[in-house]
Parts: C-alpha cells; structure tokens; sequence
C-alpha cells in the first residue's frame, strides 16, 4: 500500500483490499443503495440461513468511504443473528445521529467512519451500506417471519 | 488578468490559497457588488412600491433601476419585461405554471437530455398534470445542439421547447435564438424556454426564446435573486398564479385585477438587496467588454484542456476538441477512481470543483456514467492555478492506491 494514502490506511484498504467485495452464489436477500447526486450505487447480497447471516457481500459503484463502509458494514454482520443485526444496525444509526460513542463500544471498527460521518456531504457515502442492510433487514424478517407463520 | 480581478474580491483576500472552480455552482462576489448591498441597507432600506416616504420611493428607484440594468444588459428587453424571482429554479417553475392553462392531453413538451434538473423537473410535473408528454432532444456526439438535433423532435403537437442556452456539465454553448427562429417557421406557436443560468455567466445575450430564465448567484451577485423575463405579447397573455401583495390594480371582496407588466407576476415584497446586488454584479463586469471576458475564459478553457489531457487515466465528457462553442466548463472522469475521492483529494489541497452528477442525472445516464468531476471557471481563475491542479491531479491515482 502506499504511505501517502490519502483517507487514511485502514479506510483506503477497506475500500480496495475488500474481503466482502463479491457477489454471492446463494442469495436471500439482495438490495440497490444508491446515493443519486453522488453517483454511489451498490448492491448488497445476503444469505440467511436459521436466522442467521451465514455470508455476505457487495458489489457495484461507490466512492472510498462508501465502498469502504460497505466492507465493514458486511464483514460485522456475517455470522449473526437478524435479531443481533438488528440490534446494531440500531445502534449505529443512533451513533451517527447523536455522536456517542459508547453506542458502538462493542464494534469499534467503525469508529474509523467518524470523520466521514461528521462531514454532511460525505455522511451519505458512509450510511449507504447501513441504510441498504437496514432495508434488506426488513425483508428478510419479513422473509424468514412469514416462513414460520 | 486574474490576480488583478481576484484583488476585487474578498473571498481570496479572505481565503489567499484557495483555487475556486466551482462557480458553475455559484461564483464569488466582488466588494463592488457587497458594498452596493450594503449600501442600500444602510441608507435606503424600505419596502419598494408601496411607502409614500421618501426611503420608499428611494428603494423603489433602486428596484427599478435594476430592472433596468438587466433588461438592457443582459437581455435587451424593455424593462417591463422583466420579473425578479428567487432564482433560475422559481423562474423554470414559474414558467412551467404560467404556461400550464396552454398545455393539453396528448401535448407534447421537447426537453433536451442536457438539462438541469430545474429545467426538467417542473416540465416532468406539468406533462404529469395535464396528460402531455415529455419528448426528448439527444445532442450530437461532441455534446452540441443544434437546429438539427431539436427540428425534427418539434410536431403540431410541440407546446413547449424548454433548452438550456449552455450545459451545466458539458460547456457546449447552443444557439437558441437560431433554433428558435428555425422551428417557429414551422411551429410558430410553440413557446420556447431558454434556461441560461450558465450561459449568462460567459456571454452576453440578446432577447432569445419567448422565455428566459438565470440566477443572479452564477454572474457575481448574490444568492437568492433571479429573473424571468420574456415576450412582451406572451407575459401580457398569462394569468398569475401566485397571488398577493403589491401584484394587483384593484381588489373587491370577490376578485382582483392585475397590475401591469411586470408586477403582476411578483406577488409579496421583491428580494431589493438582492436585486441591487445583481445591478452591480452587472456593472461590475461592464468594465470590461464581453469579448475581452469570453476571450480570457476561452483561452484559459484550452489551456485547462491542454494540462488535463496529459493525464493517465483522464477522460473528458463530451468534446475535447477546443470548439468556439466549448467554453467555462470541463466534465472528466479518472480510470479507477470514484469522482467524489477525486474532488476530496482536490479538496484536501484547497482546490474546489463539484463531484457528482451535477444536477444533471439524465445526461450521466444517457453517458452511461454514475457521476463525473466539474471544472468550471471565472475571471478571477489564472493559468497558474490550472496548473496546479493539474500537478494535484496527476497524483490522485496514486494517492488512492492505484498505481
């Protein structure tokens, strides 16, 4: 990697040394993000297996910071629960509109979006991921719910 | 040319190492233009058209002598002509709703795929409110329109031709008064919309279209300003349709009668600082003559061309020839490289341009793009900073872990 990167390291290495980069081959879920003035557009793929994300994934076009988000968006929640999931998601959200900390103590990884998400235009690219899991958290309850009715 | 201007702006005494080219989105304001704002509210500050003091009728000359000012600066209209607005978005909006009782089901409004969105949106609602249809004019392959591409789109069935005079994101200057000319001999009817909010910006215009539309933000005067001006036998024609204060001849407890031209259309207290701020903005750029400013830009437009196209990676939209048309504005796209992270990179060296799609997301679609990097300039821009842009540039690859 180069020593200059511009947005930081773990940020810039997020977005281009993605592991979540991918499109999946089982697919429960699958949603469109896009941020229209901005030109970020991505997919995001999810496979729910027993009410559990067993894999995941994102493709398309998106910025560093969205793309970036994207990957640590997805690499947090594979392998929990939908309830768990919704549960950060919540808590993520909550983070990015009041700024405390304390909210995502138990994921900091996403810390590393702070300065994006105080940047008002910017904060579209680092939420795009969330938002879009937020949407393809609803279907899948609604999904999986209706399975077990 | 540019240091000297810059020294007329406070903006870069305020901010010395910013390289502003970003004024396709709004320019700088002069100190002429501030302090003529200030002035008026200092000394003249009262409600125009309406007090029977003094102050009143102060800013009521004020108002009207920036009427006056636009009218035969800009347009060569009469002053009548001319209705101050918020901006270019109120004015297109306007326009659409002015023209609303002349559209019926299965009329057909022409927009251009170059367009701003405040120049399609309030023609997408109108089509949608009356059951007309949107028909749509393609430029030619270097992005240019001409009579060529809009004649054959027109029809009996044609209400409305809404252009811009020059793309937001492009920099194609059109021709819209030779447009205009070509279609009306055939369709004299159809009304023709001409938003030249960036046209204005580099070019003196005459009357062109039935209709025009700009902002006073992209000319060096304030935010919050703009004009819709028009055809003097067509404006008598439309009814209002915002209603009010200082808009009416006579009201009963039933019903009013308009005021003459213009006032009818500006219903409630004008934006007077706002106007007085465009007049000066206007004088402001009368010291030099239009060709001497349209030669500088075209020159530094070339010059920008030339420094970009060096550049691995780098691909302008549209047309890259140093067309007489092209002038102001350059769109590019990086290989590999999101257009927001090269605008945050820019960013980072005090180097302001627009990332996105500009106002403008059916002409990315139609480039088959999600977004695109604005360049566009003003008199106050020199070569030097192109140049430096130009160096930041070449390195925005690298910086993101491209090469």
């Amino acid at each position: 990697m180069n020593e200059e990167l511009f947005y930081g390291e773990v940020l810039t290495s997020h977005a281009l040394e993605s592991q979540w980069q991918k499109q999946l081959s089982v697919v429960t879920g699958r949603q469109e993000g896009i941020n229209a003035s901005c030109g970020d557009d991505i997919i995001m793929e999810w496979q729910v297996e027993n009410g559990r994300l067993v894999d995941a994934g994102f493709s398309g076009e998106g910025c560093v910071i969205a793309r970036a988000s994207s990957d640590i968006c997805v690499g947090l929640l594979v392998g929990k629960s939908l309830a768990e999931i919704a549960e950060i998601l919540q808590n993520f959200m909550a983070w990015v509109q009041t700024g405390h900390e304390n909210l995502v103590s138990e994921f900091p990884e996403v810390k590393v979006l702070a300065s994006s998400i105080a940047n008002p235009v910017r904060a579209k690219c680092a939420t795009l991921a969330w938002h879009t899991a937020e949407k393809l958290l609803r279907g899948q309850q609604q999904l999986f719910g209706e399975q077990e009715k | 040319m540019a240091m000297q201007i810059k020294q007329d702006f406070p903006f870069f005494r305020e901010h010395p190492d910013v390289i502003y080219l970003d004024n396709a989105a709004t320019t700088q304001k002069p100190e002429f233009v501030l302090q003529a704002m200030n002035d008026f509210l200092v000394k003249h500050n009262a409600n125009p058209s309406r007090g029977l003091y003094d102050l009143s009728i102060q800013a009521t000359q004020d108002l009207e002598s920036a009427r006056q000012m636009v009218a035969q600066k800009l347009l060569r209209y009469e002053p009548e002509q001319v209705i101050f607005t918020s901006g270019a978005t109120m004015s297109l909006n306007l326009a659409a709703l002015l023209l609303e009782p002349m559209i019926g089901k299965g009329d057909e409004i022409a927009v251009s795929v170059l367009e701003h969105h405040s120049n399609l949106l309030p023609w997408q609602n109108l089509a949608k409110r009356k059951g007309a249809k949107l028909v749509w004019i393609y430029p030619d392959e270097n992005g240019e329109i001409r009579v060529e591409q809009v004649l054959p789109v027109m029809s009996k069935k044609t209400k409305v031709l809404a252009l811009t005079a020059m793309s937001n994101v492009l920099g194609q200057l059109i021709d819209i008064e030779s447009i205009s000319l070509a279609i009306k001999k055939e369709h004299p009817e159809i009304v023709v919309v001409t938003d030249a909010s960036q046209s204005l910006a580099y070019l003196p215009i005459a009357a062109v279209g039935d209709l025009i539309c700009f902002s006073g933000h992209k000319l060096f005067g304030p935010t919050g300003i703009g004009v819709l001006a028009g055809r003097r036998d067509l404006l008598e024609k439309l009814d209002p349709v915002f209603v009010g204060g200082g808009m009416i001849e006579q009201v009963t407890p039933e019903s009013y009668t308009a005021a003459p031209l213009p006032h009818k259309f500006e219903a409630g207290t004008v934006n007077v600082v706002g106007a007085v701020g465009l007049e000066a903005a206007i004088r402001y750029k009368s010291q030099w003559s239009s060709l001497v400013l349209y030669n500088y830009i075209q020159s530094l437009t070339g010059y920008t061309i030339q420094q970009l196209r060096t550049i691995k990676g780098l691909h302008f939209l549209g047309d890259e020839r140093k067309s007489p048309l092209h002038t102001g504005i350059l769109s590019f796209v990086l290989d590999g490289v999101h257009p927001h992270d090269v605008a945050a990179v820019l960013a980072q060296e005090k180097i302001c341009v627009r990332a996105g799609h500009h106002c403008a997301a059916v002409l990315h679609q139609h480039l088959g793009i999600n977004a695109s990097v604005r360049v566009s300039l003003a008199i106050y821009n020199s070569a030097r900073e192109i140049d430096r842009l130009a160096e930041v540039l070449s390195g925005v690859r690298k910086k993101l872990g491209h090469e």
